[in-house]
């Protein structure tokens, strides 16, 4: 069992009920209202609904779950916040469930199983679930703090005496410093994005990319500034990397390669520009930092149950130290490895907790039977689900940048040298003019990795590969060619119809809803007014149009 | 439509005798599918030999004079020299002998009674099918829960229909494949085919794909390029192919993109739709990327085909063509086939399409009564008229109607898996009545259900060929087919037709209505069942009377007149109450069809309301499982049809024409799969999976997936297909899951291709 809670165990208001063995009705508390919890809200649905739990969650931001791993669209004005909803207000009111949200957790009273919030008020559980997330990381960064833009003598020689004296230097950042974390973040960006404010995103990974191209595929000025010597380094091999770079800069991104940022610039304590090491000045009105996260397991570490990177949990996501206590998603550390900030997992491991709530509350697991009543457990054949976190687990986890306009996919590792003695298998397809890179890494048996850009058709084929734990085709051409076979002549709604004046296939069909002629629909969108080679095809779209004559 | 052009007078009876051959010929129906082609089959009799069939496609909107391969060779069914002639009885040797038909159903009647005595009512069941007419259908259902007073009866359309029918019923109140005309498809501007490959399974379907294949909109989504995929080429529109099991994911990303790019209907939704909360957030679960992990579908695929059916339905709202989006059994046969199907739905609905001018949505059936059959009764928990078993007021009903108590109507049974995955064991079934199906080769896991059907006390089998299953039979039943009876049939698109008697049947095979009728007074039952078709049609128009598919407004006189009848038809629709469907329908006054006749009935269905009581459709959260996948090296298995054989194969590996063109059963594979594996063309290979193994010849097709094998389900011994699937079923409609089933494949052991393609004799 765990340590004794730091401090005693405050006054419950709840009637102290062991709803596991008693009569009561068991009272589950979710720590942390984000997707990872949603879905734990999903699986435990019937059973709150039937009346065989109680549910509490406990939100630190204002409102339910969203869809987290989307706030880019939110953060560009693609997405309204509301559409991102994973969980209904009105829902969980008729379920009787208790969601407080702007309510956080201060502390876990283990040996009671009391939890105390925020506002002052205490909670007993039965069973605690973790799911708390992860908390952005900070750069450390220099502020230069400017007052109608000449440097502020008083303030920065405030700040340094501070320093000095050991104490705190008050050296926070300006506004416009900020994490793409919570709804609050997004809605920030997306105010500057839409006023075209220059925006500045710090960090190579996925994350970074995906802020950066989504600002640019908004027509906003944006600025990438990451370490390595191409974006993604960590994830792809270097030729990919290379490609991934030169993709970025034709989408409208200003890529800053082998860069950091070292000193932030306010101007009357609103950020205006950011130095880099390269000493350059870039203006900046946000400074995006996607510079990795920590796992949120305070809660946790304090209570005395083992945590390092994450709360330690086992397969079922309880607690090493304590079986009342779960913990899910990002905060976790599921057996032993650290926290991916993948969706996947977190969801993944969402069934797995609820799957042994169900148990340790006496409810009937669901068991699916067979058409001859016999049961079945169909959800991994048991040498990989036994496996799973082991050397030899053949699934790898996915990383699927989100981008209307670039895809990217990666897996495991492409970071091999093919010509190395004992490399392993490395399938290389590369086309830079194209926009094409795909590389597949594979050793007997087992995908290692793999990287595509701009071969969506292939990287969604290796990507369910490498989810599912398959060996996709000995012969890797057939991918290549399956990139081929698939790839239509015709044009979606936003491809170009009309190279000469970029009038899209979507702005075409538009017109031709009001235009009967060729040179109708060129007087209203510029199409086939240049080369006319795609004047046929203007008039294919005039003759499926409902309005045309 | 007339009955009959006679150049001899009308009827059966060949006529006088002369020297000069007599032709005459009659307008009736296809035997196979649910498109139901009209054709002419005309008789050509010689005095001094025996009778010609022969059939030529009939114009008429489903078919326009046109029929497949199957439907044009459909006349040698008739003149089979296998066909069964006489009772059929395992004798103390076991062996089948021929018997007559009093032996025959007196050991049937003294078993059932026995079984029945001595294990309780429900130690005997029925399976019944989608083949059969209305009439049988309905007589078969009464059969089973007044005179057998068991629970324990379905039918073969759990196989086919169930999750559309189940999705249907949810999202919209009540199920008819299409409740549209399917000459509606012809103005599209976009159809979206979801797992269906008409180009094969319904032929001159294709023709009313062609509209939209104009407009360069026809959409197919298939891990196959099947040749129904391949329409879409020439600019006619575009193919996607996800892994089996991955169209739940695909559809409720492609609402996500369409919700995100604000394509949805917002005012339709607002004012006919509930639940949009709850399926966004379904939708917002799966993200293009993210889904491509269980789809294998390319995220730009995804935005294309949302933005392709979100420009188009918004063209078609705003007066322009129509947007169809219609499932087939490549998305229905899974585990999670209600909900694909119910994605399906709800993508419509978001698009503002069904009930309206801009389109709809449709299932298209697939056997030849698979409408008329799941709502005839003959379902576990139907009565007819797709009326509830659990309903007091259905069961109140159909106790009126039988003239039995209530309290005697059984309650819900097991459904087809289930009653053939227990049967002969435990607390199944101890005897089973068999009705126009051939379960050995169409049921989940074939080896089981053989085990089964020979653990069995008792098998009886009405058939007219001796079918996989009827070998296994301890009585077997000759009875009509098609030409040699009357009866009404509902096609595809809810539209009741007349299968009319064109030939005299052979002596001997007696009608499954005289049969049920005659066991019924053997058993000593006082329930009236009627051996006359139209009697038997007079009654399911009282027993339908005011339900969901009402067909009290309908008599033969009518369809033979030429009526293009469209249920709901009921009798009294001033009395039409909400419950009804009658008011979801609106009849068009005076509309006819492409073939000019009257329309009666309910051609378009929910054009003011919806058929749930406050008249919306329904939107809900589904949640895509963790389906099944494979692992390592293993491949996914995947079942369907080819262009020349029907369902089991029992009707149509006994045609010259179409067992020449098709004799064995293949697997397809990507050549790339193949050289992996060792496998080469036109050689035998071996599927296993955790069920069972099945061997084929060797197709290559490079544009199939490279996850993905197939194999049609048509064949018997070792290359039945239906070996490899098990038996999980969808836990809303019982559907199996036919279409994703893990396996490994090696070369067969034999080498020898013979050893596959000789697996059927073909007597003349």
């Amino acid at each position: 069992m765990t340590a004794p809670p730091s401090s005693p165990a405050p006054q419950c208001p709840v009637p102290a009920s062991d709803g596991i063995d008693g009569a009561a009705v068991p009272h589950v508390v979710v720590v942390g209202f984000g997707p990872v919890a949603a879905r734990l809200l999903d699986e435990l649905h019937d059973a709150v609904a039937d009346g065989a739990l109680r549910l509490t969650i406990l939100g630190a931001e204002p409102q339910p779950a969203y869809q987290r791993i989307r706030l880019g669209d939110v953060s560009v004005g693609r997405t309204a916040p509301e559409d991102l909803a994973l969980a209904d207000d009105a829902e969980l009111v008729g379920l009787d469930v208790d969601v407080r949200c702007g309510v956080t957790a201060t502390a876990v009273h283990a040996a009671t199983r009391v939890l105390t919030l925020s506002d002052g008020s205490a909670l007993h559980y039965d069973r605690l679930v973790l799911a708390t997330g992860a908390e952005a990381i900070m750069p450390h960064m220099q502020v230069e703090r400017r007052r109608n833009g000449a440097i502020d003598a008083e303030l920065s020689m405030r700040a340094r005496r501070a320093a000095e004296a050991g104490g705190d230097p008050g050296d926070r950042f300006p506004d416009g410093v900020m994490a793409l974390r919570t709804m609050e973040d997004a809605t920030t960006l997306r105010a500057a994005v839409a006023a075209g404010e220059p925006v500045v995103v710090l960090g190579g990974g996925v994350l970074g990319v995906e802020a950066a191209l989504a600002v640019a595929e908004v027509g906003s000025p944006v600025t990438l500034v990451h370490r390595g010597t191409a974006p993604m380094g960590r994830q792809v091999d270097a030729d990919s990397g290379q490609l991934l770079r030169r993709e970025l800069v034709a989408a409208g991104v200003d890529v800053r390669s082998s860069t950091d940022i070292h000193t932030v610039v306010s101007d009357d304590g609103r950020l205006a520009a950011v130095r880099t090491s390269r000493d350059e000045k870039l203006p900046a009105r946000l400074l995006v930092a996607c510079c990795g996260v920590r796992p949120r397991h305070e809660l946790a570490f304090d209570a005395g149950l083992p945590t390092k990177w994450g709360v330690h949990v086992d397969r079922d996501c309880r607690s090493l130290g304590d079986e009342h206590v779960f913990a899910i998603g990002d905060c976790a550390s599921h057996e032993g490895r650290d926290p991916s900030g993948l969706i996947g997992p977190g969801w993944e491991q969402a069934e797995l907790a609820a799957g042994a709530l169900r148990r340790d509350l006496g409810m009937a697991a669901d068991v699916e039977r067979d058409a001859a009543g016999r049961p079945v457990d169909l959800t991994r054949p048991d040498d990989v689900e036994e496996a799973k976190g082991a050397v030899d687990d053949p699934r790898l986890e996915v990383i699927l940048m989100k981008s209307k306009t670039l895809s990217v996919a990666c897996a495991g590792t492409t970071q091999v040298d093919p010509w190395a003695p004992e490399a392993p298998t490395v399938s290389t397809w590369s086309d830079p003019q194209a926009g094409q890179y795909l590389r597949i890494v594979t050793e007997g048996e087992r995908l290692l990795g793999f990287v595509s850009v701009g071969m969506a058709r292939a990287a969604a084929e290796l990507a369910m590969h490498a989810t599912r734990g398959t060996l996709p085709v000995a012969d890797r051409t057939a991918l290549v060619a399956a990139q081929h076979a698939t790839a239509e002549q015709d044009l979606g709604d936003d491809d170009v119809l009309c190279r000469c004046s970029g009038a899209t296939a979507g702005m075409v069909s538009e017109a031709a809803e009001t235009c009967s002629t060729v040179d109708e629909v060129g007087a209203a969108c510029r199409a086939g007014t240049g080369c006319g080679t795609c004047r046929s095809s203007i008039e294919k779209v005039l003759a499926a149009a409902p309005t045309a004559a | 439509m007339t009955e009959t052009t006679p150049t001899t007078p009308a009827g059966p009876d060949p006529g006088p005798s002369s020297e000069a051959p007599q032709t005459r010929s009659v307008q009736t129906h296809c035997p196979y599918c649910a498109l139901q082609c009209a054709m002419t089959l005309t008789v050509t009799s010689r005095p001094d030999a025996g009778d010609d069939y022969a059939v030529a496609g009939a114009e008429f909107p489903t078919n326009r004079g046109r029929l497949c391969r199957k439907g044009a060779t459909a006349a040698d069914l008739l003149t089979r020299g296998d066909r069964l002639t006489a009772p059929l009885l395992r004798d103390a040797d076991g062996e089948l002998r021929e018997t007559d038909w009093d032996s025959a159903l007196a050991h049937v009647a003294s078993r059932v009674a026995a079984l029945q005595d001595a294990h309780g009512r429900d130690a005997v069941g029925v399976f019944g099918s989608g083949a059969l007419t209305n009439e049988k259908a309905y007589a078969l259902g009464t059969f089973a829960r007044t005179v057998l007073g068991t629970a324990q009866i379905d039918y073969n359309g759990r196989f086919c229909m169930s999750s559309a029918s189940k999705a249907s019923t949810l999202a919209f109140g009540l199920d008819r494949g299409m409740p549209f005309p399917l000459t509606d498809l012809d103005g599209a501007a976009t159809i979206l085919l979801l797992g269906s490959n008409v180009a094969d399974t319904m032929p001159p379907f294709v023709q009313h794909l062609q509209g939209a294949r104009e407009k360069g909109g026809l959409i197919v989504v298939d891990p196959r390029r099947s040749n129904t995929a391949a329409l879409t080429e020439g600019e006619a529109g575009f193919h996607i192919a996800p892994s089996p099991g991955g169209d739940l994911v695909l559809l409720l990303a492609v609402a996500q993109v369409i919700l995100d790019e604000g394509f949805a209907a917002e005012d339709y939704l607002a004012e006919r739709v509930d639940g949009l909360a709850a399926f966004r957030r379904a939708a917002m679960r799966w993200w293009p990327e993210q889904s491509q992990t269980v789809t294998g579908v390319g995220a730009d695929m995804i935005r294309q085909l949302a933005r392709r059916l979100g420009h188009a339905a918004a063209r078609a709202r705003a007066g322009g063509d129509p947007v169809f989006i219609l499932t087939g059994r490549g998305v229905e046969q899974h585990r999670d086939g209600t909900d694909t199907a119910r994605a399906a739905i709800s993508l419509a609905l978001l698009l503002g399409l069904p009930g309206t001018d801009a389109g709809g949505y449709g299932t298209l059936t697939g056997q030849g009564n698979g409408q008329g059959g799941r709502e005839m009764g003959q379902k576990n928990d139907q009565l007819p008229g797709a009326r509830s078993i659990l309903d007091p007021t259905d069961r109140a009903h159909m106790a009126e109607v039988w003239g039995v108590d209530e309290a005697a109507i059984p309650g819900v049974g097991r459904s087809a898996a289930q009653l053939l995955h227990t049967m002969g064991t435990g607390d199944g079934v101890r005897g089973l009545l068999v009705h126009g199906s051939n379960v050995a080769i169409s049921a989940p896991d074939a080896d089981r259900v053989l085990e089964n059907l020979r653990e069995l006390d008792l098998l009886v089998v009405a058939d007219f060929f001796l079918s996989e299953t009827a070998a296994e039979a301890d009585v077997v039943l000759p009875v009509l087919q098609w030409a040699e009876e009357e009866g009404t049939m509902t096609s595809l698109e809810g539209r009741v037709l007349r299968r009319r008697r064109a030939v005299e049947p052979p002596a001997g095979p007696r009608s499954e209505l005289e049969i049920l009728a005659e066991l019924a007074r053997r058993l000593g039952s006082q329930v009236d069942v009627p051996t006359e078709p139209a009697a038997v049609f007079a009654e399911i128009g009282r027993a339908t009377r005011g339900a969901t598919a009402d067909y009290s407004g309908l008599d033969y006189a009518a369809l033979d007149d030429g009526q293009a009848a469209y249920w709901p038809l009921p009798a009294e629709p001033a009395s039409s109450t909400a419950r009804t469907a009658a008011s979801v329908g609106a009849e068009e006054a005076g509309e006819r069809t492409t073939t000019d006749e009257p329309i009666a009935g309910t051609a378009r269905m929910f054009r003011e309301r919806f058929a749930h009581p406050d008249g919306r459709a329904r939107l809900t959260d589904i949640r895509a499982g963790r389906g099944v996948a494979p692992a390592g090296r293993q491949l996914v298995f995947t079942t369907g049809r080819l262009m020349e054989h029907y369902q089991s194969g029992a009707q149509t590996r006994r045609v010259q024409e179409l067992h020449a063109a098709h004799p064995a059963p293949t697997l397809q594979l990507h050549p790339a799969v193949a050289a992996q594996f060792g496998l080469a063309e036109g050689e035998p290979a071996t599927v296993t999976s955790d069920q069972g193994e099945m061997t084929g010849l060797v197709v290559l097709d490079y544009r199939l997936r490279t996850d993905t094998v197939f194999a049609p389900f048509h064949f018997s011994g070792a290359g039945t297909a239906n070996r490899i699937t098990r038996g999980l079923t969808d836990p809303q409609s019982k559907m199996p899951e036919f279409k994703n089933t893990p396996v490994s494949i090696r070369p067969a052991e034999t080498r020898d291709p013979l050893a596959v393609a000789t697996t059927e004799e073909m007597p003349r």
